[in-house]
């Protein structure tokens, strides 16, 4: 199995087209096989018809099976390296193509973070782009702005204020961080006495 | 929120002494039963839950005669009382070993307790019971522990718990929530605080101490008989009071006096009553000692599987040839295969 993993790769930098739409069909993304991208990118919209583009995948199909097996190897890798002369221009083409859509994910991934940091202050510095709601703007405010989901793979978790460890807590400021978060959940001391002394006089007397 | 009027606690598990005693009674004469008709009393649970005395049935042993002879021969009540006990005794081990919260030491207990008044230690084994319940109440008090952890820690086999939860379940009729003296005890001493600041400037430290101290009392209150038979209220205030005559922290008297004057249902002499009961059934019961149990845990061994006496008597008999056979090497005589018995 590790024979064909490797073959796989193989194939795939030179027709990672192939290994792109599989895992497209399997759900996964892109982004795992970015770093095999080498040669060149078809796509299924760089072919006529759904059937040709069938025919091209069963075509990567066979020479993969061919190597792995160990089957007319010769003849295969004859196949592939014509292949490659044939569409160079295609390649290079298609990566351009590949490497500019990866650098405008990034490119909104990133501008994430300047927004969310939970400081108000900068929240209400930067002026607008168009969308942010009010309480945003608040200083002091830990509001972050809810923006449109599907704009990049993954949003940066941003922790909140202890997130750099750039205050080093001590036992004292942990006590009172827990027990205002304690109370602001609706906690007072007062229902520990209450409900112990309930407890202690209900249960005082079976009849 | 847990109210104990309304509770299971209150309505079914506190019962008088003559229902204890008979509900003893009952357990053990079933398993005794079980022993002269099946010649086991183990109870073994099946696939499917239920329960079955998987011994077979003494009419049709062909040896029938030799069977009778050697019949193992059941526990007593007081026996099985101290079995328990030395259990109870166990879980609260057990619980502290892994620093559970207090609590859940309590409520494994009381299961514990509450099982055993519907099953006879023989028929279910005590260790496997243990563990069950105190995997139960780490559920139920919500701290849960999954059957792995338990028994890795312990070296025990988490199956063994899983199969006998639901037995378990079913012995309590699944009334599981239950009320330990602990937060009674706590209630009772912000009361008491309020009392004392009335009265003079006694520290919180003292309180404290009385706090730790009646904490103490409670544990041992526990593995006795009585939170079958008494509230946790009574109990907590009754370990107070204990605690209380070490400590000297308060004026209990006093504090009573003025419980009872401000809740007039209870009377002060009803309490004390309760009280000087509760006192002396803990300083009755004793706790077993490790010497006085291996018998009864030998004749444990054999009820619930009389294979096991037989299979001790042939080690027994080997063992003496042996000696025998040791002894007249050092002489000439020829008697060394005299004896037939080595048919395993």
């Amino acid at each position: 199995m590790n024979k064909e993993v490797s073959i796989r790769r193989q194939i795939a930098s030179l027709h990672p087209a192939h290994v792109g739409a599989g895992l497209r069909i399997l759900g996964f993304t892109e982004s795992s096989s970015e770093w095999k991208l080498h040669e060149y990118n078809k796509r299924e919209d760089d072919f006529p018809s759904l059937r040709a583009y069938n025919d091209y995948l069963e075509e990567v199909e066979d020479i993969i099976i061919n190597l792995v097996e160990g089957v007319d190897v010769q003849a295969t890798k004859d196949k592939v390296a014509k292949y490659q002369e044939e569409n160079a221009e295609q390649i290079v083409a298609s990566r351009a193509r590949k490497a500019e859509e990866q650098a405008a994910a990034l490119r909104q991934e990133n501008g994430f973070p300047e927004i969310k940091v939970s400081n108000g202050e900068q929240v209400a510095l930067q002026a607008a782009p168009s969308g942010q709601y009010a309480p945003a703007l608040l200083p002091g405010g830990l509001y972050m702005q809810p923006r449109p989901a599907g704009s990049g793979p993954q949003p940066v978790p941003v922790g909140g204020p202890f997130n750099n460890d750039s205050v080093p807590e001590d036992e004292e400021a942990r006590r009172v961080r827990i027990e205002r978060a304690a109370r602001a959940g609706g906690w007072t001391a007062d229902i520990v006495r209450k409900r112990a002394l309930q407890e202690a006089l209900g249960s005082l007397w079976v009849n | 929120m847990a109210d104990f009027q309304t509770s299971t606690h209150r309505q079914h598990w506190i019962l008088s002494r003559q229902d204890l005693a008979q509900k003893y009674q009952i357990a053990n004469q079933r398993a005794i039963q079980m022993l002269l008709k099946y010649g086991a009393t183990r109870v073994e649970v099946q696939q499917d839950g239920s329960l079955v005395y998987p011994g077979t049935p003494l009419e049709t042993e062909r040896n029938g005669t030799e069977r009778h002879t050697s019949l193992p021969e059941p526990l007593t009540i007081d026996e099985e009382f101290l079995i328990r006990r030395y259990y109870e005794l166990k879980i609260q081990q057990v619980c502290a070993a892994f620093a559970f919260p207090n609590k859940i030491q309590a409520t494994a207990v009381l299961f514990f307790k509450r099982f055993y008044l519907q099953w006879s230690v023989m028929e279910h084994d005590p260790k496997h019971i243990m563990l069950t319940c105190i995997y139960l109440s780490c559920k139920v008090e919500e701290f849960h522990v999954s059957a792995e952890e338990l028994g890795k820690g312990i070296q025990q086999d988490p199956q063994v718990v899983l199969k006998n939860e639901l037995t378990v379940l079913q012995g309590l009729h699944f009334d599981l929530i239950v009320y330990a003296p602990y937060r009674s005890l706590d209630g009772f001493l912000f009361d008491m605080e309020n009392f004392v600041q009335g009265t003079n400037n006694s520290s919180t430290q003292k309180l404290q101490e009385l706090k730790e101290a009646a904490k103490f009392v409670v544990d041992t209150v526990i593995l006795t008989d009585c939170p079958l038979l008494f509230t946790p209220g009574q109990l907590a205030l009754a370990a107070l009071r204990k605690a209380n005559l070490e400590e000297r922290a308060v004026d209990f008297e006093r504090y009573l006096q003025s419980l009872c004057d401000r809740h007039p249902k209870h009377t002060f002499k009803e309490l004390t009553l309760t009280f000087d009961a509760i006192d002396t059934t803990v300083d009755v019961s004793r706790q077993p000692k490790e010497a006085d149990l291996m018998p009864i845990d030998r004749k444990l061994k054999y009820c619930r599987n009389p294979g096991l006496q037989d299979e001790s008597k042939k080690r027994e008999r080997k063992v003496k040839h042996k000696s025998k056979r040791v002894s007249q090497d050092t002489s000439m005589t020829t008697t060394v295969d005299a004896s037939p018995m080595y048919v395993c």
